[in-house]
């Protein structure tokens, strides 16, 4: 529940009982201060020397003579002589200027009430008291029994709680009303501003704004500059990590670049002394060179992964037969028929060159380098309802089964590269995953049904 | 045979460069910097191998004069990771790169494949070894002997030779030689590629293991 609904229903539920409490508290205390005073009225009238012989002679006037006769409501005629005040329906209580009604009844077994008849048969003679009302209704009813017997058995006489009215007592408004409704008020008004001010603060929040901090002395203002504090001092972590990330990246960068020209010099050497050795020892070491080679790109591949590169359009044929020209010396070298197909027209798509190339390049060389000698290699690139599929197959002994899904792992090497002295980062597949996922495009490794190993890379041209 | 003119910074890979070219049977001219090219005088070779991290004028600049004055091929090497320079030298005219490490037969595959592509591009006639085809007027010829091609088969052998030494794949052959309505299948591609090669001779077009075909052999090397 929000902060303003809460503090709303915890301000109904604190002032409706209170009002309640109240409420019941001040008709209690009108409906005891006008029972008094009518009782004293009644009281007063009825020990008056001669006046049980002034109401027996005549009920009426003697009740009029006690209290000032009741106007008629304005706009409505005075009731014809001879009208009996029993006839009468009882007139509304409450009106303002109105006396009391003081009447003289003929028996004292009941009166009848706005509320209902009431038997009054075992009261005290001479004693006042009142008749039972609702303390949500405004009339008061005091009876009397006289023991006068005739038309005076009973004098009764009724009035309300209603301000103005001749016989009430209490104050005209009821003032406490009026602080519980203004404090209700003010309490919902007064947490309108800081409501808001945590609204923009969470919005600030989310929307990662760099200022948070909030004038003002209150909690939200501490809140918001704690928030601010953290926000600064996450803010200087992340441009640390990220000066520190970009400095590894620049580092394996250069270190590539410069391993590189050696490399190409120390191949070119061992190239041409294999013309005129035939050593097994000159093989290895040919065979290592092209791994410290691929070694160094899946490093650099990696460090560039990290850093977001801008695609471009490029012809992923000419991509290709870059690859297969590449490792067409090692093929050779390892005894594998390395061979490639394209369409007969570019295959333009998006994306990072050099990554696109990293990745058909380590399809290439695994296949080569875990296949024997006199084994086939063949890398296709085909075109099909604008899309491609670059795959990279051998006839070679394939994958375990149980390890094919962990082959796009970072480290991972399977039984088969470890087995042998061939030696491998374990980072080529993890790249050809990522390269995947990075440009949108699908990569399959699974075991052909007709033997050997199925790479697959698959994407929308562009 | 040609004359290529290698331009590299480090002197050790410079001389093998030198070599490997030389050993294609290529003249070969060796800048080790950067010079500034003579728009009414642009080095008359056949191919330009540049290394683009040079002293002077860097093989990007060399690269802005030489397109302003000639469009001999250049085959780029780099050493660099950042594909924006691939792309930047391809832009400016680049026809191809060679990245570092390499092997030497690798370079000179791609000596060799540039000094071939550009006359494909160029000319109508085309002749791969004892094959030559004239591509406006669709007429083939094998030893200067005119033979007649049905034009799928016409079509089979034009799109292989788009790219010699680089195989086509079945599937696209199929798709897009081949009238899909009638006979666009890979079995009847095959009974095509039988007659085709019939005519041109044995050892003209060569299998690639179940995948397509390719212009090849030591008759068009």
């Amino acid at each position: 529940m929000k902060i303003r609904a809460r503090i709303g229903v915890v301000a109904a539920l604190v002032t409706v009982p209170q009002l309640i409490g109240l409420s019941w508290w001040d008709s209690t205390s009108r409906h005891r201060a006008a029972e008094n005073v009518l009782s004293s009225m009644l009281e007063v009238a009825y020990s008056q020397p001669g006046a049980r012989d002034a109401c027996l002679a005549d009920p009426k006037r003697w009740a009029e003579t006690l209290v000032p006769a009741r106007r008629p409501p304005a706009g409505r005629p005075a009731p014809p002589p001879g009208h009996t005040e029993g006839r009468r329906p009882p007139p509304p209580p409450g009106r303002v200027g109105e006396p009391p009604e003081l009447r003289a009844h003929g028996s004292r077994q009941a009166v009848a009430l706005r509320t209902g008849v009431v038997d009054l048969g075992d009261r005290v003679v001479g004693r006042a008291a009142p008749v039972s009302t609702t303390l949500w209704s405004p009339e008061v009813v005091v009876a009397l029994p006289t023991g006068w017997g005739g038309d005076c058995d009973l004098l009764t006489v009724r009035g309300t709680t209603v301000p103005g009215f001749l016989g009430s007592v209490l104050p005209a408004t009821p003032l406490w009303v009026g602080p519980l409704l203004i404090l209700s008020t003010v309490m919902w008004l007064a947490v309108g501003p800081p409501v808001r001010r945590l609204r923009r603060l969470t919005q600030a929040v989310r929307l990662g704004e760099h200022r948070l901090a909030m004038g003002g002395d209150d909690e939200i203002a501490e809140l918001s500059r704690a928030f601010q504090d953290a926000a600064t001092s996450l803010g200087e972590e992340v441009a640390l990590r990220e000066a520190r990330e970009a400095s590894l990246r620049d580092f394996v960068a250069n270190t590539a670049h410069d391993v590189r020209i050696p490399l190409t010099v120390l191949q070119g050497y061992l190239a041409e002394l294999e013309s005129t050795v035939d050593r097994p020892a000159l093989q290895h070491a040919l065979r290592e060179v092209h791994y410290l080679g691929a070694l160094v790109d899946d490093l650099a591949a990696h460090a560039r992964m990290d850093a977001a590169q801008p695609h471009r359009e490029l012809d992923l044929a000419d991509a290709v037969e870059r690859v297969a020209a590449r490792h067409r010396p090692l093929a050779r070298r390892k005894g594998v028929d390395l061979q490639h197909a394209l369409p007969a027209e570019s295959v333009t798509v998006s994306g990072d060159v050099t990554l696109v190339e990293q990745a058909l390049s380590n399809l290439v060389y695994n296949a080569i380098h875990h296949h024997r000698p006199g084994g086939n290699v063949v890398l296709t690139l085909d075109v099909e309802d604008g899309r491609f599929e670059a795959a990279v197959r051998d006839d070679g002994p394939g994958v375990d089964p149980h390890e094919l899904h962990r082959l796009t792992e970072r480290g991972f090497r399977g039984a088969a590269a470890r087995g042998r002295d061939d030696r491998g980062s374990g980072l080529g597949l993890a790249i050809v995953a990522r390269v995947a996922e990075r440009h949108g495009w699908s990569f399959e490794i699974a075991n052909h049904e007709g033997g050997g190993v199925l790479a697959r890379l698959r994407g929308p041209l562009s | 045979m040609g004359t290529v003119l290698v331009v590299e910074d480090d002197r050790a890979l410079s001389e093998q460069l030198q070599g490997h070219i030389r050993a294609l049977g290529h003249e070969v001219l060796c800048w080790t910097v950067g010079h500034r090219i003579d728009p009414d005088m642009p080095p008359n070779v056949d191919l330009v191998v540049l290394d683009l991290m040079l002293p002077e004028r860097t093989g990007f600049q060399l690269l802005e004069d030489l397109r302003a004055c000639s469009d001999v091929p250049v085959l780029v090497l780099s050493a660099r990771d950042g594909s924006e320079d691939k792309v930047r030298a391809l832009r400016l005219g680049a026809d191809d790169y060679l990245t570092k490490p390499f092997w030497p037969e690798e370079l000179m595959e791609r000596v060799k494949a540039r000094l071939r592509r550009p006359v494909l591009s160029r000319q109508h006639r085309v002749e791969v070894g004892d094959l030559a085809v004239d591509l406006e007027r669709r007429l083939v010829w094998i030893d200067g002997e005119p033979i007649h091609l049905t034009p799928a088969e016409y079509g089979i052998l034009a799109a292989l030779l788009r790219r010699p030494g680089t195989a086509v794949t079945r599937r696209w052959l199929a798709a897009n030689v081949l009238d899909p309505d009638r006979e666009g299948s890979e079995r009847t591609l095959d009974a095509h590629m039988s007659r085709l090669r019939r005519k041109l001779g044995k050892g003209m077009v060569e299998t690639v293991w179940g995948v397509g075909y390719r212009l090849g052999g030591e008759r068009v090397s």
